[in-house]
């Protein structure tokens, strides 16, 4: 018994569990499911803003509906607010690949008080609006395509939090930071749908 | 993240230096999925593209 420990512990070992993958794909694996969600989420997004363009172009009803307004400049700060904490992600991300652990975390708590930033001035938005997504077609596609941009921002500061709490625990280096880069893509990914929400929904 | 497995330039296309190839990869293709630099960059990109389609709208609204 104690032989057979000795001898597994000294790396005689053989494998267990099922057998590895079948790879047949060359691209990356990680890069391969992370393309895939990348392009579920364009296709739920692109869901909605057919929804969005069948009721402002094809059914030629106004937009915003008669009797509402949308607050474009709030919404133009909150904009500002997303695309600022994008610039302090990639900050993160640069800061430990040059080692630099301080900026790290000033970075990355500095982009989740960012984000929280947003989700708080959209809930507020969402509060003092003064219509109800029941009120009408225009309104349910406006709660329902700023909704699922709101629950995605609501994900990304989830990883957000994970990510700054690991770097306080001083997780992370400059040969190790998947951790950072990933939550870094999925940020960019929000905030270039909610540029791309701001600008049909409350611009043109 | 390997950049062999990340790159999309067909291997028969492939430059015999290495160091050749993956400059003109980088060239070749921006990947936000590659890196979160490149997403940032696509980002960055994004955001010039919507600035001129708004500044194109709105200046079609005006003249017509």
């Amino acid at each position: 018994m104690e032989a057979a420990s000795v001898a597994h512990l000294a790396g005689d070992h053989e494998h267990h569990g099922p057998p590895p993958a079948n790879r047949s794909s060359r691209v990356d694996t990680p890069l391969l499911g992370m393309l895939l969600f990348i392009i579920s989420e364009v296709m739920v997004f692109g869901a909605f803003f057919t929804a969005y363009f069948f009721i402002r172009v094809a059914s030629g009803d106004p937009w915003p509906a008669p009797g509402t307004d949308l607050p474009v400049q709030v919404a133009g700060v909150n904009t500002a607010i997303l695309v600022s904490s994008s610039f302090t992600v990639h900050w993160a991300g640069s800061a430990i690949k040059h080692g630099n652990r301080f900026a790290l975390k000033a970075a990355i708590f500095t982009t989740f008080l960012l984000g929280c930033t947003f989700l708080f001035v959209q809930i507020n938005e969402y509060a003092n609006i003064g219509f109800a997504p029941q009120d009408g077609a225009q309104q349910t596609v406006f709660y329902s395509l700023t909704g699922l941009h709101g629950a995605h921002v609501f994900i990304g500061l989830l990883l957000l939090l994970f990510v700054t709490i690991r770097s306080f625990r001083g997780h992370y280096s400059p040969t190790e930071h998947t951790g950072v880069e990933v939550p870094g893509i999925y940020w960019h990914f929000v905030d270039i749908m909610w540029i791309v929400v701001y600008t049909t929904v409350y611009v043109l | 993240m390997p950049h062999e497995a990340a790159c999309y330039v067909p291997r028969r296309t492939r430059a015999p230096c290495e160091a050749a190839h993956s400059a003109r990869c980088a060239r070749a293709v921006l990947n936000p999925l590659r890196s979160e630099d490149e997403a940032f960059r696509f980002l960055l990109y994004a955001i010039a593209v919507i600035l001129a389609i708004v500044a194109l709208v709105v200046l079609l609204r005006a003249v017509l």
